[in-house]
């Protein structure tokens, strides 16, 4: 299969995991879709969502200096960085991937970019692989054969959206995995097979995104291999089973690390959806 | 009185709380305290309307406004309970009794500030408000004459239904125009009837709440939330349309189910829209288009209890998340050191100041409905921690 990866940052592990390990797989990896940092849209949606403040910390840990060791790095990055010295990937940056396996680097203010778009068409994609870089519409959803296979770090349908693992782990379930073909809906798109992240003392939330990620970046990895074989059929979602999840509220982010500390959040149950149904709202 | 004293968390046997607990409490005692300092500003009877240099040069202080004052009953009576204090309780029912002090043999209550030498005509939205006050201080007291107080005003809220409309016409704050917000008139009418059980009370509450159910537009907007016909409406008065449709929804019963939808709706629109722009706009129109330029802070505060309302109903966690970031919103907008007492611990009507909502001023309502949201807000946080331990 002609394989193309997105990404939303140059230094991005799960990006360069995914290219380096997809090519290892037999797979032909000619395309990376690099969405640029600064764009204005992008300043402002991430202003919006998580305040000046985060948004600066999130701008510093995406652009500042790559840790070198698992060690050195914030406990979101380690487990990637585990990961990446595990499978004896040097690179550290997603310009030495691309060069590592040849794909080039097609980079757009936005991934929705006519010229990227093109470049899936002129390369014969069969199959995208997101690993960021903002919300896509139709036309470059539908510009490769198969579609764009994304890691949703929670539940689907139960748990569209932002944050979806915290949010599971508050409401006592436990965090999963989904993979799922992207379309025009949030987290909407048919689903392939969902990945239980293994049940265990989370030393805080940034812990719980990265674990989240590797058991992503595995997800996806299995993912390209049974799409090639036609060994998974993609089941699709009802949009109204499912509820949409923003970003979660600082205090409740605070409630969850306690939690987390207490030892609680590993005592959770095994995935089912524990919330009541909620008549007449509106979900997307 | 002083109340600074008060104990935020005093006597609850509850988790360690979280550090935003801590600020929250903190906030709120301060609010408190300066709901305190409004009444004291008007020698004990009633709660000064607003605290502004501007509107007022002299005193700083409006005159009393009976209308919130009634509201401000149950917040400090509910206040006592959260920290601790009793004297809050004994300022409010005091306030009761002032309240009943201003009724009419006919069971109204008077509209407008208390200011000049005759008393206010009487005000349908007015009423009901006060009633929340009387019913608040009957529930704290079991004393009777509060409910009774209450149960006049609202046979007179209910006689006062126009037949060929199925809304107030008359006594309203604008001639003529009888606004969607009357919603939460007929909330306090149904907490008499949930307590007297006089049918026609109910009746014509519902009857109104059908009629203002007929207003509401596919998008959850509702015409006529606002002041009046031709302006965007205020998270203010959306905020006290939608807790009417709740709360009535909530009492009703089963009967009441077409009622919470209306509530959920609205909150929904306006959920979406503060975790898609980041806050809450200052006012929206009937197509839910935004004046983002300002915040009412208010209505930000009267969401975030609506919100929370709504999850202690169905659980929705979402809601919860919205409600406390309308909360921190305000709270980074109150003072907590000014060394100006009337400005210390107040709301603002609007952020930044000189926004369209209350401009200049200090509303006693904005500070009500902000402590009744930090204690609502400490509620759900300690129940989530006992979740925990």
């Amino acid at each position: 299969m002609r394989i193309a990866v997105t990404c939303g940052y140059p230094r991005s592990l799960h990006t360069i995991a995914l290219l380096h390990r997809i090519a290892a797989r037999g797979h032909a990896v000619p395309l990376c879709l690099r969405v640029r940092v600064l764009g204005y849209k992008r300043l402002r949606a991430y202003l919006r969502q998580l305040g000046w403040r985060k948004a600066l910390l999130r701008a510093r840990q995406k652009l500042g200096r790559p840790a070198r060791s698992a060690a050195e790095a914030p406990s979101e990055l380690a487990a990637m960085i585990e990961y990446l010295d595990q499978h004896k990937i040097a690179s550290r940056t997603v310009g030495a991937a691309c060069a590592a396996v040849g794909a080039r680097e097609c980079c757009a203010s936005s991934l929705n970019d006519a010229a990227v778009i093109q470049a899936v068409r002129d390369e014969k994609i069969d199959l995208v692989v997101y690993s960021g870089g903002g919300i896509l519409r139709k036309p470059l959803i539908e510009a490769s054969a198969l579609g764009v296979l994304n890691a949703h770090g929670g539940a689907l349908p139960g748990f569209r959206g932002m944050n979806a693992s915290e949010w599971a782990l508050l409401y006592g379930v436990r965090p999963v995995v989904t993979i799922h073909l992207i379309d025009a809906g949030i987290d909407t798109g048919p689903i392939l097979f969902e990945r239980a992240l293994p049940a265990q003392d989370w030393r805080g939330i940034p812990h719980l995104r990265g674990v989240g990620t590797r058991v992503g970046v595995e997800g996806l990895l299995d993912a390209v291999d049974a799409l090639a074989a036609g060994t998974v059929q993609p089941r699709p979602q009802r949009r109204e089973d499912g509820r949409q999840f923003f970003v979660m509220a600082a205090p409740l982010v605070e409630v969850l690390e306690r939690r987390m500390s207490a030892g609680r959040a590993a005592l959770c149950g095994a995935g089912e959806l524990v919330y009541p149904e909620l008549p007449g709202l509106t979900r997307s | 009185m002083t109340l600074t004293q008060a104990t935020p968390g005093a006597g609850r046997p509850t988790a360690k709380p979280t550090e935003f607990q801590t600020r929250l409490r903190a906030h709120a005692a301060a609010a408190a305290d300066w709901l305190v300092r409004s009444i004291e500003a008007c020698g004990g009877s009633g709660s000064a309307a607003y605290y502004s240099r501007l509107f007022r040069p002299t005193r700083g202080w409006a005159p009393p406004y009976p209308e919130t004052t009634g509201y401000i009953i149950e917040t400090l009576i509910d206040y006592a309970g959260f920290s601790g204090d009793a004297r809050y309780a004994e300022l409010a029912v005091r306030q009761a009794d002032w309240i009943i002090s201003l009724q009419d043999p006919d069971g109204a209550l008077p509209g407008r500030l208390l200011g000049g030498p005759t008393k206010p005509p009487p005000s349908i939205f007015n009423t009901g408000q006060m009633i929340f006050g009387l019913v608040a201080a009957h529930e704290h007291t079991g004393e009777k004459r509060f409910i009774d107080a209450a149960h006049l005003a609202a046979r007179w809220l209910a006689r006062g239904v126009d037949e060929r409309d199925g809304c107030w016409t008359r006594h309203a704050y604008v001639g003529g125009y009888s606004p969607a917000y009357y919603t939460r008139v007929c909330w306090p009418m149904l907490e008499v009837w949930s307590r007297v059980r006089e049918d026609e009370i109910r009746a014509q509450a519902v009857r109104v709440l059908e009629t203002i159910l007929g207003w509401q537009q596919p998008n959850g907007a509702v015409r006529n939330w606002a002041f009046s016909a031709a302006a965007p409406a205020f998270t203010h008065t959306i905020a006290y349309t939608m807790r009417g449709f709740q709360e009535s929804g909530r009492l009703l019963g089963g009967d009441g189910d077409r009622f919470n939808q209306a509530a959920v709706r609205i909150g929904e629109a306006l959920r979406r829209s503060l975790e898609l722009r980041g806050r809450l706009a200052g006012a929206y129109d009937l197509d839910l288009k935004g004046r983002y330029w300002y915040t009412c802070l208010t209505g930000n505060c009267q969401l975030a209890l609506n919100w929370m309302r709504l999850c202690e109903r169905w659980d929705d966690r979402r809601l919860l998340s919205a409600a406390l970031k309308a909360l921190e919103f305000v709270m980074k907008r109150q003072s907590l050191t000014s060394s100006n007492p009337a400005v210390r611990g107040a709301i603002a009507g609007s952020a930044p100041l000189w926004g369209r909502y209350l401009t200049l001023r200090y509303p006693n309502w904005a500070a009500k409905f902000f402590v009744d949201a930090c204690m609502l807000a400490d509620r759900h946080l300690v129940r989530l921690l006992e979740d925990a331990r």
